[in-house]
């Protein structure tokens, strides 16, 4: 518990320092980096419960999508500045470094694990996005249509 | 209402987006709002990853258009927050067009510093260390060689080095780095560890966001683009990797 409370605050430093090298605007850091804490955090106990990473990625990622939205709602700013730095938690780094890791092996067999493993994670992320933005987006985009008719 | 002024306004903005790694929706969105403060008839935008065209129209005038290429791309994500502004305040008729059209001249010229970022990265990679669970020693070579990662892609950037070429650089020099590190300082290291966590900011997050984004909004061409771009920078960075392991 203490473990995964302490790599937590390694995911908020993390996103706000990736925030910082993307010049995300310094009020919305902190809230970055929150969103994508939790979303670590939401990762981390999913994975425990049920062992499966890529439906923990699912997971993490639906929360910290919904976050994002949450946040962009209430600074009335671009989604993307929160979910660009927070995704970067999820986003499948470590299997871009064992693809390559196991093709100089040379151990083919993992490697394809690897790759079609990443690929996976990658869509897992996406498949959450989705359905978040079409949950929440749905009565924004009614809004927007009435701004674009004039009523 | 000067349209040649709200024309130049909505490219000023649009080209602003696109070029700091906005969704290819919002960039459609902003220029279509601006535009439509005119009131004409005939309002059309069309946005794509490298480009855009940009059409105003009306029987009782000549009609514009503007066709713009996008060559550069990067992300700065405070700008697209300030265009998002100015946008917002000049559609809802809080400041009026020359207004408007000042500030997105003056974010135009704005010059960019990067000065804050060596320290952001080391934040970042030793940050990502603690998060993937690692040992306080490999949390330092994660952040000391995030720290030397970001004065190599610094350079590199102010070279105008091309995207594919930065990224092989960047990811050769990390790994290299990391062998050394854990090869002659003295303690246990895991090298798998650090080196995921160094590569984290080369890794194409914002890439991979966008294209769900673009591909969400039924931007599909944009989509794929984006996503063609994740792949490029993917295989930068494993191709850069390999290298490097191979070296030490």
């Amino acid at each position: 518990m203490t473990d995964m409370i302490i790599q937590c605050i390694g995911a908020v430093v993390a996103v706000v320092g990736f925030g910082i090298v993307l010049r995300v605007p310094k009020k919305f850091l902190w809230w970055a980096g929150l969103d994508g804490g939790i979303g670590w955090l939401v990762y981390l106990a999913a994975n425990q419960a049920l062992d499966s990473p890529l439906l923990s990625t699912f997971l993490g990622a639906m929360v910290i999508s919904a976050g994002a939205h949450l946040c962009a709602r209430k600074f009335r700013t671009p989604v993307t500045m929160f979910l660009i730095p927070a995704n970067m938690t999820l986003v499948p780094g470590a299997g871009m470094y064992r693809i390559v890791y196991y093709i100089l092996q040379p151990e083919n067999e993992s490697s394809m694990y690897y790759f079609q493993q990443t690929l996976q994670t990658a869509g897992m992320i996406a498949l959450a996005m989705f359905v978040v933005n079409t949950a929440l987006g749905n009565f924004q985009h009614r809004k927007k249509s009435a701004v674009k008719e004039g009523k | 209402m000067d349209y040649k002024l709200l024309f130049d306004t909505a490219v000023f903005a649009g080209e602003l987006l696109m070029k700091n790694g906005a969704e290819t929706y919002r960039v459609e969105d902003t220029m279509y709002r601006i535009l439509k403060k005119s009131n004409l008839k005939t309002v059309q935008v069309l946005v794509m990853m490298t480009g855009f065209v940009a059409t105003l129209d009306d029987p009782s005038m000549d009609s514009l258009t503007v066709v713009r290429r996008i060559n550069s791309r990067g992300t700065d994500l405070e700008l697209i927050d300030k265009v998002n502004v100015i946008s917002r305040e000049f559609c809802s008729d809080q400041i009026p067009l020359e207004v408007a059209f000042t500030r997105m001249k003056t974010l135009w010229r704005e010059p960019h510093e990067s000065k804050r970022n060596l320290a952001a990265m080391a934040a970042l990679t030793g940050g990502f260390a603690v998060m993937f669970g690692g040992s306080a020693a490999d949390v330092a070579v994660a952040a000391a060689t995030g720290f030397l990662t970001a004065a190599v892609l610094f350079y590199c950037r102010k070279i105008h080095l091309h995207m594919f070429l930065e990224n092989m650089l960047c990811s050769v020099f990390l790994a290299i780095v990391v062998g050394l590190a854990v090869t002659f300082l003295p303690g246990e290291y895991s090298r798998d560890l650090i080196i995921i966590s160094a590569i984290m900011p080369l890794v194409p997050g914002a890439a991979i966001t966008n294209a769900v984004f673009d591909t969400l909004h039924g931007d599909y061409l944009s989509g794929l683009a984006r996503a063609a771009e994740a792949f490029v920078i993917a295989a930068a960075v494993a191709l850069g990797i390999g290298i490097g392991m191979s070296l030490i």
